[in-house]
């Protein structure tokens, strides 16, 4: 099945939504910002970044440069990193295309664990949501209505072609139906987040596109602290470079490993120390969309950890110097109710989220991925299975729980929303269990949403409905 | 400025757009009309309607709040606030005594926990399917071929509950088929009907309770037989105010207003 090309006859492009226009007076600071460096050394200016966002970039991708009420960058145009991660997030197809092009392993994985295998190993590892984005806007040019309904065709196809609940597994079918060039294998870790990756992978292997298929086996039920199950997973992560490095011809030794290792715990401390000093800020000093994407660098899978490292250092700098002067993310209300969400794929729309006077204060998905280091001793890749088999998201439901009810209470959080996909087998049964230890440990009321995957991004008023009423019943707790 | 005190509410819903007009805190006036395909229109006709009702005119309102799902769309309000707020100040207002609330309106159904002050303490809602809420009761009523407000009285005729699935309402429909079919009694398939939703209804307070005194609100509460059928199922009993249960979202959206222009609630934000 094709994605219907959206070429009518009449058809206009879209004026009820408006174009970003970023404001003259931060040009200034955006030019004189350092260059982003990027892993393999190249670099790009602040007087490119400024080009690419104001001219190239809104004629390219339409559809990413459109503000509505519920959609678009965020409004905090004083937050001069927010501009750098923006261009650093809206360049990634350019990458991505670029890395295809070249023959690295674009690996197409899972979300919620360390990376450092896939780039050790020489390829690019890309998670759903991006292989979905790159899918997306492999056509240019696109208003938001059609970018909107191109995405809901390419879920349709997974739909189709797999499941009524395809989620996630739809993007198995944009490598089965050539939406994008450049995926060269496929090797999720099989962890006990998403209920469809076993589901999606068996559908891989019938089809008529027959990628490298490597599934890194991950025993469940707190094994960390089990010798035989760190083996199995290293054993299971040996297997997986040996796999990316074959195809991207690169020698990788204990040393490459290591290194990469290093540059990922360094984000994730530098994540860490942003969360801390976020959560422990008297006025919230950025907005939700910013601030969960600020967090999201700990762990990016943007296709380059080096660039995104240097966002993280400066996003910090940044909001150290709003904490001191007392700033208020923009679009904030006074006092906001303050959320800590809960679940894999979907979050509450932070516009709206915002404008209801809430703030998102973190999510246990990314903060999962962040929470542990890897030790610098010994096997890299044992250190790397320990670490893996302790992230909190991963562990028994109860565990998970409990240890989101200490996240909630550090956080400061209102309350809890546990948000999660129709279909999704397993975040489903996990919200009622972690919402209850939640209200039961952190004493803040909890709601579980179930989101409905039919919708485009402007049919979601039910969703959002909840969301609000919610902080509503929270902001009337509070007073 | 008017010198009236006056508010207003407009809660624009799937089925009904409703507006209330409170003035020194009593109401004054009100209106009740089918929901259109225009928001913004349905709005501001219910608004006009009900400030006929109060022999009132817009420049007398001081503050204006909108709610339900059209609330998106009401560029004439100074606020929008959501339905289930609105629902509990709106039920708080009627029967303060009221710490439950069933709301059903066309599009969806909602179990709503209040405390003393009105506010909302839990909540849950089911939508996303037909079964439950208003809209159901309109497709049974086609399946029977009478007017949505003789299901009511009907289920009340019933000699016996014949159950009816509360899954799905396409489902339920065939059921129902197939039960005339069969030659049963219309009355005890329509009481089955409605002991159905009230089966659904039940599922959302096994998850945040029931407390007395239960109050039963949107334009399904005005169905008799649903009362009945809320009551055996749920095992409670459902307070009685005297106003329209379908004009209750408009009444706590005109008593939010005025307290947020007491509150100093800015009235310059109003846009048509």
């Amino acid at each position: 099945m094709a994605v219907q090309e959206l070429e009518l006859t009449n058809k206009k492009k879209s004026t009820k939504f408006s174009t970003v226009k970023f404001d003259e007076n931060i040009k200034e600071k955006i030019e004189a910002a350092p260059d982003l460096v990027f892993r393999d050394g190249s670099r790009v200016s602040g007087s490119e970044m400024w080009r690419f966002m104001t001219t190239e970039g809104p004629k390219r991708y339409p559809n990413l440069f459109s503000k509505g009420k519920n959609h678009g960058f965020s409004d905090d145009a004083e937050l001069i990193s927010g501009f750098r991660r923006n261009y650093f997030n809206t360049t990634m197809y350019d990458r991505l295309n670029r890395f295809a092009a070249k023959g690295t392993p674009v690996v197409f994985i899972q979300g919620g664990q360390t990376h450092e295998p896939y780039y050790a190993a020489g390829g690019i590892p890309i998670r759903p949501g991006q292989v979905n984005g790159w899918a997306t806007n492999s056509k240019e040019n696109m208003d938001y209505d059609e970018a909107d309904l191109r995405r809901l065709q390419i879920r349709e196809i997974g739909r189709q072609a797999l499941t009524v609940d395809a989620c996630q597994t739809a993007k198995y079918e944009i490598i089965q139906n050539e939406l994008v060039q450049g995926i060269s294998i496929i090797a999720p870790y099989l962890c006990t987040r998403c209920s469809d990756i076993g589901y999606g992978v068996e559908a891989h292997r019938h089809g008529k596109v027959q990628l490298p298929l490597l599934p890194v086996d991950f025993p469940v039920n707190n094994q960390q602290n089990k010798p035989w199950a760190r083996e199995y997973v290293a054993e299971n992560l040996r297997r997986l470079v040996r796999k990316i490095a074959e195809l991207s011809k690169v020698e990788v030794n204990d040393d490459v490993l290591w290194k990469e290792i290093k540059l990922h715990n360094e984000k994730r401390r530098l994540a860490r120390e942003y969360l801390d000093l976020w959560w422990s800020a008297p006025v919230p000093p950025t907005n939700s969309q910013d601030h969960t994407a600020i967090a999201g660098l700990g762990n990016e899978s943007s296709n380059d950890p080096v660039a995104a490292k240097q966002i993280l250092e400066e996003s910090l700098k940044e909001v150290k110097e709003r904490i001191r002067n007392n700033v208020k993310g923009k679009n904030l209300s006074d006092d906001p109710v303050r959320l800590f969400i809960c679940g894999s794929c979907v979050n509450p729309n932070p516009h709206v989220v915002d404008r209801a006077g809430g703030v998102v204060v973190g999510k246990d998905d990314g903060l999962s991925e962040i929470f542990y280091d890897v030790e610098e001793t010994g096997d890299p890749y044992e250190q790397l299975a320990k670490t893996m088999l302790s992230f909190p998201y991963e562990l028994p439901t109860e565990e998970r729980g409990r240890w989101v009810a200490e996240q909630v209470k550090k956080s400061r959080a209102d309350g809890m929303i546990f948000m999660y996909q129709w279909g999704c087998n397993f975040q489903s049964a996990a919200a009622r269990l972690v919402a209850d230890v939640v209200k039961k440990e952190a004493g803040v009321p909890t709601i579980i949403i179930e989101r409905a995957m039919a919708e485009s991004a402007q049919g979601q008023e039910q969703l959002h409905n909840r969301v609000e009423v919610f902080i509503e019943m929270l902001r009337q707790g509070k007073k | 400025m008017s010198k009236i005190n006056a508010f207003a509410g407009v809660d624009v819903g799937s089925l009904g757009t409703k507006a209330v007009i409170l003035v020194n805190g009593e109401i004054a006036g009100s209106s009740l009309i089918r929901t259109g395909i225009n928001s913004v229109e349905n709005g501001l006709e219910s608004l006009e309607k009900a400030l006929d009702s109060a022999n009132l005119k817009k420049e007398d309102l001081k503050y204006i709040v909108g709610t339900g799902y059209g609330r998106i769309s009401a560029p004439y309000a100074n606020k929008t606030i959501t339905e289930i707020t609105c629902h509990a100040k709106g039920a708080h207002y009627l029967h303060p005594a009221t710490r439950t609330i069933i709301d059903m309106g066309g599009q969806d159904c909602k179990a709503i926990r209040v405390d003393e002050e009105g506010n909302v303490v839990d909540f849950a809602m089911n939508d996303k399917c037909a079964a439950g809420t208003g809209r159901f009761l309109e497709v049974m009523a086609n399946v029977f071929k009478v007017d949505i407000s003789e299901l009511g009285p009907l289920a009340l005729k019933a000699t016996q509950v014949l159950p009816v699935s509360s899954t799905c309402t396409v489902f339920a429909e065939s059921e129902t088929v197939s039960l005339l079919a069969r030659g049963e009694k219309p009355e005890d398939i329509i009481i089955g009907v409605h002991h159905a939703i009230a089966n659904r209804i039940k599922g959302l307070f096994s998850r945040v309770g029931i407390q007395s005194d239960v109050f039963f609100s949107g334009g399904v509460a005005k169905n008799t037989g649903m009362r009945k059928a809320l009551e055996e199922v749920l095992e409670v009993r459902i307070a009685n105010p005297k106003n329209d249960p379908q004009l209750v979202g408009a009444i706590g959206a005109a008593v939010s207003a005025q307290k947020l222009y007491e509150k100093g609630g800015n009235v310059n934000q109003r846009s048509a």
